[in-house]
C-alpha cells in the first residue's frame, strides 16, 4: 500500500533507526500506526484451532477519502511490487496493515488440498488483473508489512479467484462454511470476497488421540468417560476395536477405588451393543442388548430415544417393542411411554391404537415439551382425518 | 432455540443425570453438541481489547432443512419462552449455540452510551416480533444455553434495532466501523443483522496510563520510550505537564547507567512539540533552533519539520527551514527543492514556486516516481493559475 510508505517515514522521522529492531517488550504503548486497529478471529475445526491475527483497514483511508474503485490494483498494486523499502523489491500485499498478517494453526492441515504443518505463518496475497490471485504463507510471521518478503521462505502458494461481494468497508477476516471437518477461510474488502478451504481429513482420528490420551488423565477415573469415548466411536464407526475395549471397561472395571467400579446399566450395555452393531456383530449385540433391557431402573427417556431410533432405521416392530417395554417399566409415566406407543403404532398401521396412545400423551405432555404440541396434534389429525 | 432440547436429550442418553455437572476439565474433548463448531472473535480498541466466544448454529441445520424464513420467531422464540429445562422459565436466546456466549472486556467501556465495567459477561438477545430487539449483558457467564437464564444478573440491557442483511448461512459475529476509540459488534445471521456500539472515551487517557506504567519497567531505560511517550502526548494534546518532564527526561537524564539521555534533533523536536501543544509558541521555537543547530540534523529532519510549520500554518518559519535545509545538503535535489516549492505556493510565491517544483521533477527519486502524475497536475494547476 502507497501510503504506508509515507508512514515509514514517519516513523523514521520520529525514532532513530536501531529503535525499529527493538524488541517488543522495550517500547511503550502507542496507538497502531495508521489507526488501523488490530483484529484476531479464531474457528474450531472440531479440536483444531485455526486464528488470523490483522489489523483493519477501510476503504476510506486515514483522510477520509472514498478509495472504492480504487483498491485493487490502486492502493494495492498487482502482482509483486517494489514497496520502496527494502530488502524485497518484489512483495506481495501483507493483507492488513502493519505488522504482517498471521495465521496459526494448531495442527496440520490442508488448504485447497494442499497440507500445510501446524505452526504460524505470515498470510500474504498477491493480486492479479486478469488470472487467479494467489494466497502465500510464509515462514518468516514476524516482519512488519511484506518488506521482508523473501519467496525462499514460502511454505505454501494456493491460486483462488476473488469474488464480487457486498460493500465492506473495513476489511475483514472471517470463517464461512463451519462444518465439522472443514471451514472456509474469507476475506471480505471493498466489493471483492476472496476465500481458501481449510480441511481437517483427519478431525477424528485427533478426537480419538485427544480422547486416548485424557482417558490416562483425570477423566479416565470414571467410568461414564470411558463410555462417552466408545460411544463417540461407535457413532463415527471408528476405532471400533479399541472402543469395545472402553465400553467393557465402563461395565466391568474398577476404577481404583476412587469411585465405585465400572457400572452394568441400559446406557453402557447399549453403548457396547452399538460397537458390536458397528463391527458387524449383529447377534453379539443383540444378546448385549437383550440384556441391556433387562434394568427395569432405565429412565423412560432412555427408552423413548432407544425406541425413536429403532423407528429411523425402519425396524417398526422392534421398536413397539421397546415402547410396550417401557410403559411396562413406567406405568404410572404418561406422556413419554404413551408417545412412544403412538408412534410405534402408527409406524405399524394400528391407527386406533396410535390414536389412543397420542389422546392420552397429549393430556400429559410436561413444561419442557408444550411448544411441541402444534406439531403433535397436526400427527393426530393427520391420523384420524386418514381413517 | 427448540431443537437445543434434543440435544439435551441426547446426552441423557449418552451419560446419565449427573455427569452434567461434572466440572469441565473431568470431561472428555468431545465434538461440539449439534456440530456447531466453536468461534471467537476479538477486537482492539487502542488497548482495549473485546471478544466474543460462541458456537455457530447455520440456517440448514444438522438435517439440512432450510429454515429461512423460520429463524426468527420459530427456531429463536420471540421474547423469554419457557425452555422447559433448568431453573429458568423465561429465558432470552443464548445468541448461538452449546455453551452461552460470552463478551469479554478488558477495560471499562460504554455499550450504545452506557456503561459497562470490564469483565465476563453471557451475552444474551431478547427477540422481539415487533419494535426493538434487547441485547442483554449478564454475570452469569459459565452456563450452557440460557437455561440458568436470571434476570438478576443481568449487567446491562439495551434496546437495539435489526436491520436487513444479506444472507449469512453461518451465525456471525463480526465487528464494523473500527475506530480508534469505538466500534460496533454485530450479529448476523440468516437476514437480521443485529449490532451494538461499544465506546472508549478515555482511550487516550488509557495510553497515558498504561505509558506511564511501561515507563516504570525495562522500556523506561531507554530515553527514546520517554521520548515517544511524550511525543504522543504532544499529538493527542494531553498530559503535557507531565509530557513536558518525559521530554526532558530522555533528554537529559543518564538511566542509571544502562543508556544515557540523549540530545539530537528527534529529542530536542518532541520537547519542542510538548512545547508547542501547551502554547508556549516562542519557548518551542527556540528549542527547535537549538535542534536545528545540531550536527547530526538530517535532511529529513528538517524537511519534516518544515511540512510540520507548513501544517501549522506557519509558512514563513517554514521557508526558512527549508532554506536551511538547502544551504546544509547542497547535494540533496528533491526534497530540499519539493520542501521550498511547498512553502512558496503557501506564500503566494508562484514565481518560486514554479522554479522550485521545476526542480524538484527534475530529481524524483525512484520510489517516489509513482507520484509523478500527481505532481505534474500541480504544477501544472499553479502554472495556469498565473
Amino acid at each position: 500500500m502507497k501510503n504506508v510508505k509515507w508512514l515509514l517515514l514517519f516513523v523514521l522521522a520520529c525514532t532513530l533507526l536501531p529503535s525499529a529492531r527493538g524488541q517488543v517488550l522495550t517500547e511503550i504503548s502507542i496507538p497502531p500506526n495508521g489507526d488501523n486497529e488490530r483484529s484476531e478471529v479464531s474457528q474450531w475445526i472440531g479440536l483444531v484451532k485455526i486464528s488470523i491475527d490483522y489489523h483493519a483497514p477501510n476503504v476510506h483511508g486515514g483522510g477520509g477519502a472514498d478509495r472504492t474503485g480504487h483498491i485493487w490494483g490502486g492502493l494495492i498494486p498487482y502482482g509483486f511490487f517494489d514497496d520502496g523499502h527494502g530488502p524485497s523489491h518484489a512483495t506481495p500485499w501483507r493483507v492488513g496493515a502493519n505488522e504482517n498478517t498471521t495465521i496459526t494453526f494448531s495442527h496440520d492441515v490442508r488448504i485447497d488440498g494442499h497440507d500445510l504443518k501446524a505452526g504460524t505463518y505470515a498470510l500474504f496475497l498477491a493480486l492479479d488483473k486478469t488470472g487467479p490471485w494467489t494466497w502465500i504463507f510464509s515462514n518468516h510471521s514476524t516482519g512488519w508489512g511484506s518488506y521482508q518478503y523473501d519467496p525462499k521462505n514460502d511454505a505454501l502458494r494456493v491460486p483462488a479467484t476473488p469474488q464480487t461481494a457486498p460493500y465492506t468497508e473495513f476489511m475483514t477476516f472471517l470463517f464461512d462454511e463451519r462444518r465439522p471437518n472443514s471451514a472456509t477461510a474469507v476475506l471480505q474488502w471493498e466489493s471483492k470476497r476472496i476465500s481458501f478451504k481449510i480441511d481437517v481429513p483427519n478431525v477424528n482420528d485427533l478426537y480419538v488421540e485427544q480422547i486416548r490420551k485424557e482417558l490416562q488423565g483425570w477423566p479416565g477415573f470414571n467410568y461414564q468417560n470411558w463410555q462417552k469415548a466408545a460411544a463417540f466411536c461407535a457413532a463415527r464407526k471408528i476405532n471400533l476395536e479399541e472402543a469395545l475395549v472402553w465400553a467393557d471397561k465402563a461395565i466391568h472395571e474398577p476404577f481404583r477405588g476412587v469411585w465405585s467400579g465400572g457400572r452394568e446399566d441400559f446406557s453402557t450395555l447399549r453403548t457396547k451393543a452399538a460397537i458390536l452393531e458397528a463391527l458387524g456383530r449383529q447377534s453379539e449385540a443383540d444378546t448385549v442388548t437383550a440384556k441391556a433391557l433387562t434394568f427395569t431402573d432405565t429412565p423412560v427417556i432412555y427408552l423413548y430415544v432407544y425406541g425413536s431410533g429403532l423407528l429411523a432405521k425402519g425396524q417398526n416392530d422392534k421398536a413397539l417393542q421397546i415402547f410396550k417395554l417401557n410403559q411396562q417399566y413406567h406405568p404410572d409415566e404418561k406422556f413419554w411411554t404413551r408417545r412412544g406407543l403412538a408412534q410405534g403404532y402408527a409406524a405399524v398401521g394400528d391407527k386406533t391404537q396410535a390414536i389412543e396412545n397420542w389422546e392420552v400423551a397429549l393430556r400429559n405432555v410436561p413444561l419442557s415439551e408444550q411448544s411441541d404440541v402444534p406439531s403433535f396434534e397436526n400427527a393426530l389429525n393427520k391420523l384420524k382425518s386418514g381413517n | 432455540m427448540k431443537t437445543c432440547k434434543w440435544f439435551l436429550v441426547a446426552l441423557f442418553l449418552c451419560a446419565p443425570l449427573r455427569s452434567m455437572r461434572a466440572q469441565v476439565h473431568s470431561e472428555l474433548a468431545l465434538p461440539p453438541a449439534g456440530d456447531n463448531q466453536r468461534a471467537v472473535i476479538s477486537q482492539w480498541i487502542g488497548l482495549v481489547k473485546v471478544t466474543i466466544d460462541y458456537h455457530s448454529p447455520n440456517v440448514h441445520g444438522p438435517s439440512g432443512t432450510d429454515r429461512t424464513g423460520h429463524i426468527w420467531g420459530e427456531l429463536v422464540d420471540y421474547g423469554f419462552p419457557d425452555l422447559g429445562f433448568g431453573p429458568s422459565h423465561s429465558a432470552p436466546w443464548r445468541v448461538g449455540a452449546n455453551e452461552s456466549t460470552t463478551i469479554s472486556l478488558s477495560h471499562d467501556v460504554k455499550i450504545e452510551g452506557k456503561d459497562l465495567k470490564a469483565g465476563t459477561y453471557a451475552l444474551f438477545l431478547d427477540v422481539e416480533k415487533e419494535g426493538p430487539w434487547t441485547w442483554i449483558f449478564s454475570k452469569n457467564a459459565k452456563g450452557w444455553g440460557s437455561y440458568q437464564y436470571d434476570p438478576k444478573f443481568d449487567a446491562l440491557r439495551v434496546p437495539v434495532t435489526p436491520t436487513d442483511t444479506p444472507y449469512t448461512e453461518f451465525m456471525t459475529f463480526g465487528f464494523d466501523e473500527r475506530r480508534p476509540s469505538s466500534t460496533v459488534a454485530y450479529l448476523q445471521w440468516e437476514k437480521k443483522r443485529i449490532p451494538f456500539k461499544i465506546e472508549v472515551p478515555n482511550i487516550t487517557q488509557l495510553y497515558v496510563d498504561q505509558i506511564r506504567e511501561d515507563l516504570l519497567t525495562w522500556p523506561g531505560f531507554n530515553y527514546q520510550n520517554w521520548q515517544n511517550a511524550a511525543q504522543f502526548c504532544a499529538d493527542n494534546k494531553i498530559n503535557l505537564e507531565e509530557a513536558l518532564v518525559w521530554a526532558e527526561k530522555a533528554i537529559h537524564e543518564p538511566f542509571r547507567g544502562a543508556v544515557v539521555g540523549v540530545e539530537d534533533f528527534s529529542t530536542l523536536s518532541t520537547k519542542a512539540a510538548v512545547l508547542g501543544a501547551m502554547g508556549r509558541t516562542s519557548e518551542a521555537d527556540s528549542v527547535m533552533e537549538t535542534a536545528l543547530a545540531k550536527p547530526d540534523t538530517t535532511m529529513f529532519n528538517l524537511y519534516f519539520y518544515g511540512v510540520g510549520l507548513l501544517r501549522s500554518s506557519r509558512p514563513d518559519r517554514a521557508l526558512k527551514v527549508f532554506e536551511l535545509n538547502q544551504q546544509r545538503y547542497p547535494d540533496e535535489k528533491f526534497w530540499t527543492y519539493f520542501g521550498l516549492a511547498r512553502a512558496y505556493t503557501a506564500l503566494n510565491d508562484k514565481s518560486n514556486a514554479i522554479k522550485n517544483w521545476e526542480l524538484a521533477l527534475a530529481n524524483v527519486p525512484s520510489n517516489r516516481q509513482f507520484m509523478l502524475p500527481q505532481y505534474k497536475a500541480i504544477l501544472k494547476k499553479l502554472k495556469d493559475g498565473n
